[in-house]
């Protein structure tokens, strides 16, 4: 991370941006597995017809779920864990890793986050 | 590989696939929804520079914008244009194979054949109850009896009829083998082309998969040095994404191109301005400003490259005389004569690309207005686009087609060029305007006749152009900030035949068309260029020599074509050539010359100074056609 000449923050908008970036995480993962769950079954209808339409779109939808929306709702969630820290600290985070957020977030702000992702965190 | 059966085919629900496309496109739209949230209400907002400043935190912005947009470019990749499209395709080409299939069926079943065989190779034949009817009971079907021509037998002891149906059983059983091969060709082909139309959806979904661009990093240690390699990575794919919509691979209208190119990020941009200024400066659908910006680099980087190598042809040539003067023998593989024809040549490119860059540096002295360089090249006789004033931020643009003759020597001159006229537009779109800004583009893009016989009585350098002009314009159209500009198309001589002929054959998205000195513009009617003939205008002086010259279609400054005209002087001296009539074009291959020299001037003398025709094209181009003389 860079290092910071100039460093001013406002910790309560940074909590803010924050619960943004953790409520767009839980929105599209949530319009995603529905998608994902309706697209399943219409996958399994075309299987069932012999088409090759069918398991192509089973897997597309499964990578698209896992790799992509959910790549993307990763860095949403590992960013707002970033600046909660941040947030937190009311420093600037150089050397940042994910565990920081379990040990140095405030949970009463978001309950059981530190728990919840634990496991989807590369570096936990 | 699709493996429907035609039975799989009848029963499958068409309407549940078309559905899951819908649900796709749904999805992408609320997927955006959440992207305009981090960007406004975060980026923008609570993460705004007045909340968090410092080098860190312009990264986190950085990164929470690249990750964005990441995300808005898989949604419009992938979730619509891949699975939304495949779905939505397969469903409607499934669909009418799926009512053609049912329709045969009907049939079949109806006259008593059977569908049998391997699902990609079926056979269709005659039922063991056709079978029975034709050779155990003598009693076809009355389909079968109309296509023998016989009368059906009317009861089981019709022994007349059934002796008839006897001695033909040959005729009902090839009649009815060669039905059930027309219909077995029938269902080969529905199914055959189902299985494509599987195949190809599947396809689409399977490539998707393929390669995928990598996601930005996530924040952490490591961070500084991934990134970089990111953008990197990201950079080589848009620049794959720009040389394939420059080499015209990708099959993206101007429209289509100014929504990928605002889809990008700054990051994005700025890396192709910099590294693929040659791509960028070209392109239609790319804001005026940024081709401006990449053309001027281009041009820059053009003269340096011909200055270097007119030095290694002088160094070469120098060589070649020391070696002559020194009495040694010259090993250079290249002749001294064909290194000075090399040289005229790059010198002649070297000093027309010089006064272009030249004229482009100040603004317009009169108006004011920077100069903006759309496009360039040296090709045959030279390209150049250029615009006094910003197309994408005015109200009136006016782009001027030049004729016979027009080349990029003669775009750059200070003396007499077509760089003049487009400055004399400009001086009068604001003296004569109502206070509104008018760019004046010059756009010679296109292969213009060298001359007034040959090339110029022949419409394919017109219909070269039609498609580039098309797009120029649609170009213009999207990249317009605001409301939409007051646009005209003016068409000088043969460019007005290139203006008439690409509004009659790509249709040209323009307020207004001025044809000036024209010697038709491809059409014969002003109702057949695509807009209202209240909207096309025409003029020609009184001693213009093209009035002889009227050989692509109907006088446009003529009643019967049907549109307007305006006032045009000669301002120049000359006799009128042929009092009595006749054909220049082919008269002044006869010693007429002298008498032509005043018609071939005024042929020119419409931006003269003084010229009533400047203020009457002021007017049009500014949208005051009623003071329009």
């Amino acid at each position: 991370m860079a290092g910071a000449d100039v460093f001013t923050m406002e910790p309560d908008e940074v909590h803010k941006s924050v619960e943004i970036l953790f409520d767009v995480e839980s929105e599209v993962d949530s319009r995603t597995a529905t998608l994902i769950d309706s697209t399943t079954e219409l996958a399994q209808q075309l299987k069932d017809s012999d088409t090759a339409l069918g398991p192509a779109l089973a897997e597309a939808a499964e990578w698209w779920q896992l790799r992509r929306a959910g790549g993307f709702t990763g860095l949403c969630g590992n960013t707002g864990e970033y600046l909660a820290v941040c947030a937190e600290e009311a420093v600037e985070v150089d050397d940042y890793n994910a565990g920081d957020f379990a040990s140095l977030a405030d949970h009463d702000r978001y309950p059981g986050r530190a728990n919840e992702n634990a496991s989807s965190r590369p570096d936990w | 590989m699709s493996d429907m059966s035609w039975k799989d085919l009848r029963d499958l629900d068409c309407a549940a696939i078309q559905s899951g496309g819908y649900a796709w496109a749904g999805y992408v739209d609320r997927m955006v929804e959440q992207s305009e949230r981090l960007r406004t209400d975060v980026i923008a907002g609570h993460l705004s520079i007045e909340n968090y400043e410092s080098d860190t935190a312009t990264q986190v912005r950085e990164h929470i914008d690249l990750f964005t947009g990441r995300f808005e470019d898989d949604l419009s990749d992938y979730a619509q244009t891949r699975v939304r499209t495949a779905l939505l395709e397969a469903s409607e080409a499934l669909k009418a194979e799926q009512d053609e299939l049912l329709e045969l069926v009907g049939l079949i079943e109806e006259r008593a054949y059977e569908i049998e065989g391997d699902k990609h190779d079926y056979e269709v034949n005659p039922s063991g109850e056709l079978h029975r009817s034709i050779y155990l009971h003598l009693d076809p079907p009355q389909w079968l009896c109309d296509r023998v021509g016989i009368d059906k037998p009317s009861a089981w002891y019709d022994l007349v009829g059934e002796a008839e149906v006897m001695s033909r059983l040959g005729d009902f059983y090839e009649l009815a083998k060669e039905l059930g091969a027309q219909y077995q060709d029938r269902l080969r082909a529905i199914m055959s082309r189902a299985h494509d139309a599987d195949d190809e959806a599947a396809a689409a979904l399977t490539a998707m998969r393929e390669a995928p661009p990598e996601l930005p990093p996530q924040l952490g240690a490591t961070y500084d040095d991934l990134i970089d390699d990111y953008k990197a990575e990201l950079s080589e794919e848009v620049a794959a994404e720009m040389e394939a919509i420059f080499n015209g691979e990708s099959d993206l209208s101007p429209e289509q191109v100014n929504q990928w190119w605002e889809g990008l990020s700054d990051a994005e941009r700025e890396a192709l301005i910099a590294e693929h200024p040659e791509w960028v400066g070209p392109t239609d659908g790319i804001p005026v400003d940024v081709r401006d910006t990449a053309n001027r680099t281009v041009l820059d980087d053009q003269i340096t490259g011909l200055d270097q190598e007119i030095a290694d042809i002088e160094q070469q040539m120098d060589a070649i005389n020391a070696d002559y003067e020194a009495g040694r023998p010259n090993d250079s593989p290249v002749s001294y004569s064909e290194l000075q024809e090399r040289l005229e040549e790059l010198r002649q490119d070297r000093d027309q690309l010089a006064d272009l860059d030249s004229r482009i540096q100040e603004p317009h002295p009169d108006t004011g207005q920077e100069y903006f360089l759309l496009g360039f090249g040296t090709e045959g006789e030279g390209q150049a686009i250029v615009s006094v004033g910003n197309p994408d931020t005015a109200d009136n643009v006016n782009v001027y087609v030049p004729g016979t003759g027009a080349d990029l020597g003669g775009a750059g001159y200070d003396n007499g060029g077509l760089m003049n006229r487009i400055d004399s537009m400009a001086y009068d779109a604001m003296r004569f305007g109502k206070g509104e800004e008018t760019a004046t583009v010059l756009w010679l893009d296109y292969d213009a006749p060298d001359g007034v016989v040959g090339e110029a009585r022949d419409t394919a350098l017109a219909e070269a152009a039609a498609d580039d002009l098309g797009s120029f314009t649609d170009g213009l159209r999207a990249t317009a900030e605001g409301e939409p500009s007051n646009l005209t198309m003016t068409g000088h001589s043969y460019g007005s035949t290139t203006v008439g002929i690409a509004a009659r054959d790509e249709g040209l998205d323009v307020d207004n068309m001025v044809f000036i000195g024209s010697p038709g513009v491809g059409v014969d009617s002003a109702e057949a260029l695509g807009i209202d003939p209240d909207n096309v205008w025409a003029s020609r002086n009184p001693d213009d020599v093209i009035e002889y010259g009227m050989v692509h279609g109907e006088d446009p400054t003529g009643e019967e074509f049907g549109g307007n005209t305006f006032t045009s002087e000669a301002t120049r001296e000359g006799e009128h050539p042929f009092p009595g009539g006749g054909n220049v074009l082919l008269g002044a291959a006869g010693g007429a010359v002298a008498a032509v020299d005043g018609a071939v001037a005024n042929h020119s003398a419409y931006w003269d100074d003084g010229n009533i025709s400047r203020e009457n094209m002021a007017f049009i181009a500014t949208g005051q056609e009623g003071e329009v003389e």
